[in-house]
């Protein structure tokens, strides 16, 4: 018997739209990724840092979510799913080794960017998807496959990490501070972006 | 005053209740180690918020993605699109090959070996017709009392129960069997069954042939012969008393065998179901093979219409008491008097429904009181009655057409049944029809 769809327009809800894309509906699909193209862009270009990578993110997210539209299981958030798929693209082509960028000196929004090359990509998902996505800690959890207790715990970290990086490179950008050793060790590897695997 | 050190992130961060959150803030009012965490974090969130990228890749980037993603949906996936359908077929036939390797190890066997057991066994032509004869007339009843919708099935066995009895033994029972093969569709089963009468009738069955009163008294099977001949005559008593005592006593297995059946029979038109029940129970076990072991599940499902109907009749006669009677009282006490062969008290229940009552009920006494008529002998006002299924549809024309022309028959009158049958009956129904036009209702031949 065929199944009956409900109707399809701008304001359907996201478990409307996901039973269109199970049924190869592609016009549900441009709704998708109309809905959710900030956020995509946004958590790429966030967590790779490199505009080019960025792109290649997205591209391959979305596709994967066309190919794998079929794991989405009713009655989860359809963000949480999207950011799951986001997140796995984002690590795979996340620059390997450690950080390598030198500390940015600008203004504030530069300097955190720069804070951010310090932290490890799973701290990095977290602080992004709770400050610039609102999702809840339950929800990150959700996206990373953690338990919503060591979200917590290790937001924390993250923070305190982010908050001990901003202080270093806001003193370094004004010549306060002679933390020169470690930044000249880091100078020495070849910039992230070459080394990197996206295609 | 304990720390909220960590609330102070949830709180900087709008993550907690309103009620956590008034505690936490005046918490660092107070708190100086607590303040200056606080303040540290809001530092980095300000940090943070000054920190913008871009919204989109540009509106190329958008188009050349959706297209991207469309040829993806469209595109055939092996495990979505091959392999999934292919599993169906595959858990299809799975599903069919162990249906088969069942049937050839187990029901397979069981089979063969009913059909040899039948294929080795005699038969009399004139016991085959009779039972035939019984067999037809239970189910009949049954149908009719279900309401048949299939007036096709029900026009078949009527006729097949009412073939005119001068012909041949021989030809009668083939025209039997020929209209039995008619309802083979709805009744696949049955007609295992008429295969099994057909090899399969046994000695005692030829004991119907000499009449009791030529056998001399002390002689085997005498006893038999009076309980066989009181069933005839519908003497149920009698026959129940007689039967005992064949059972009790018999002269011979195949005795036995035929005295239990018939004891089952006898038990259950008279009300005894629980008797009946535990007897026709007992035949497939104890004769199995044998005509009367498959015949058994069929009268026993006979049997447990009738035991529903006294149930339902007690509840309806309780209706009747408080005047709240409708058409459906009348008719269920109607089939419960037909199930029984009392034929003028469900006569009666049926007139009143179609006197008294519309709708579907009022057809089905029409179809049924037609035929107790029959049944009772009064073929005119069975003629009159089947002259009135003209007005109800197509089905029922037919049903009364074929009716009407076996009670002409009845009555001599060959010309009139041949009319009869109309142009409908014969389009709807070929086979029948050649049978009864071709073979009885053709002028030239008496019978």
């Amino acid at each position: 018997m065929e199944k009956r769809l409900p109707d399809l327009n701008k304001q359907s809800p996201d478990t409307a739209l996901l039973l269109h894309i199970q049924d190869r509906n592609p016009f549900a699909f441009e709704l998708l990724y109309e809905r959710y193209r900030k956020h995509a862009a946004a958590f790429a270009q966030r967590m790779l840092r490199d505009d080019s990578k960025a792109a290649s993110a997205v591209k391959e997210a979305m596709l994967r979510a066309a190919a794998k539209r079929d794991s989405y299981r009713f009655g989860s958030s359809v963000l949480t799913w999207l950011f799951r798929i986001f997140y796995h693209v984002c690590l795979e082509r996340f620059p390997r080794g450690k950080a390598s960028r030198k500390p940015e000196a600008g203004n504030s929004g530069e300097v955190a960017a720069g804070a951010f090359d310090r932290l490890d990509p799973e701290h990095r998902a977290m602080v992004i998807m709770q400050k610039y996505h609102s999702l809840s800690y339950n929800n990150i959890a959700d996206v990373l496959g953690r338990k919503p207790s060591w979200v917590k715990w290790q937001m924390k970290i993250a923070y305190d990490l982010l908050g001990v990086e901003l202080q270093r490179t806001g003193n370094s950008a004004a010549g306060k501070t002679d933390k020169a050793a470690p930044r000249k060790k880091m100078a020495k590897r070849p910039p992230a972006a070459k080394m990197g695997g996206g295609n | 005053m304990a720390c909220f050190e960590d609330q102070i992130l949830e709180y900087a961060t709008g993550n907690l209740s309103e009620q956590e959150a008034d505690r936490v803030r005046g918490h660092i009012k107070y708190c100086p180690k607590c303040h200056s965490y606080y303040l540290g974090l809001l530092k980095i969130e300000a940090d943070l918020i000054a920190w913008n990228v871009r919204d989109s890749f540009g509106d190329d980037f958008d188009k050349e993605l959706i297209v991207a993603c469309e040829e993806r949906l469209e595109a055939k996936e092996f495990i979505h699109d091959i392999l999934k359908p292919l599993l169906k077929y595959f858990y299809l036939a799975l599903g069919i090959l162990a249906f088969c390797a069942l049937y050839r190890y187990t029901l397979f066997n069981e089979t063969a070996a009913v059909f040899s057991r039948i294929g080795s066994s005699r038969i009399s032509l004139e016991t085959e017709a009779k039972d035939l004869e019984l067999y037809l007339e239970q189910r009949l009843i049954g149908e009719l009392g279900e309401e048949n919708p299939n007036l096709c099935t029900l026009a078949t066995l009527e006729m097949a129960l009412n073939l005119p009895s001068g012909e041949p033994a021989e030809q009668r029972i083939a025209d039997l069997k020929y209209l039995l093969n008619e309802t083979a569709d709805a009744a696949r089963k049955r007609f295992f069954l008429f295969n099994a009468l057909d090899g399969a009738f046994l000695a005692a069955e030829d004991m119907f042939k000499p009449k009791a009163a030529a056998v001399p008294a002390g002689k085997p099977g005498k006893q038999f012969l009076l309980a066989a001949e009181a069933l005839e005559n519908k003497e149920w008593d009698k026959a129940a008393e007689l039967f005992k005592a064949v059972t009790i006593n018999p002269s011979s297995a195949e005795e036995a065998k035929s005295a239990t059946f018939r004891l089952a029979f006898v038990l259950d038109i008279t009300g005894d179901y629980a008797g009946a029940d535990r007897l026709y129970a007992l035949l497939p076990d104890k004769y199995q093979g044998s005509v009367e072991g498959l015949l058994a599940p069929e009268m026993r499902k006979f049997a447990q219409a009738r035991r529903r109907y006294s149930e339902l009749v007690e509840i309806e006669a309780a209706r009747i008491k408080k005047r709240k009677e409708n058409a459906a009282t009348y008719y269920i006490i109607g089939n419960e008097r037909m199930l029984h062969f009392d034929l003028d008290a469900a006569a009666d229940a049926y007139t009143r429904v179609i006197l008294k009552f519309y709708g579907k009920n009022k057809r089905h006494s029409k179809i049924n009181l037609a035929w107790c008529f029959m049944r009772k002998g009064d073929y005119k006002s069975a003629i009159d009655l089947y002259g009135s299924f003209r007005l109800i549809n197509l089905d029922h024309r037919i049903y009364g057409d074929f009716g009407k022309s076996l009670a002409y028959a009845r009555l001599g009158d060959t010309d009139r049944a041949t009319a009869a049958l109309s142009w409908e009956a014969k389009r709807e129904f070929p086979g029948a029809y050649k049978v009864l036009a071709e073979n009885y209702f053709r002028p030239q031949r008496s019978y």
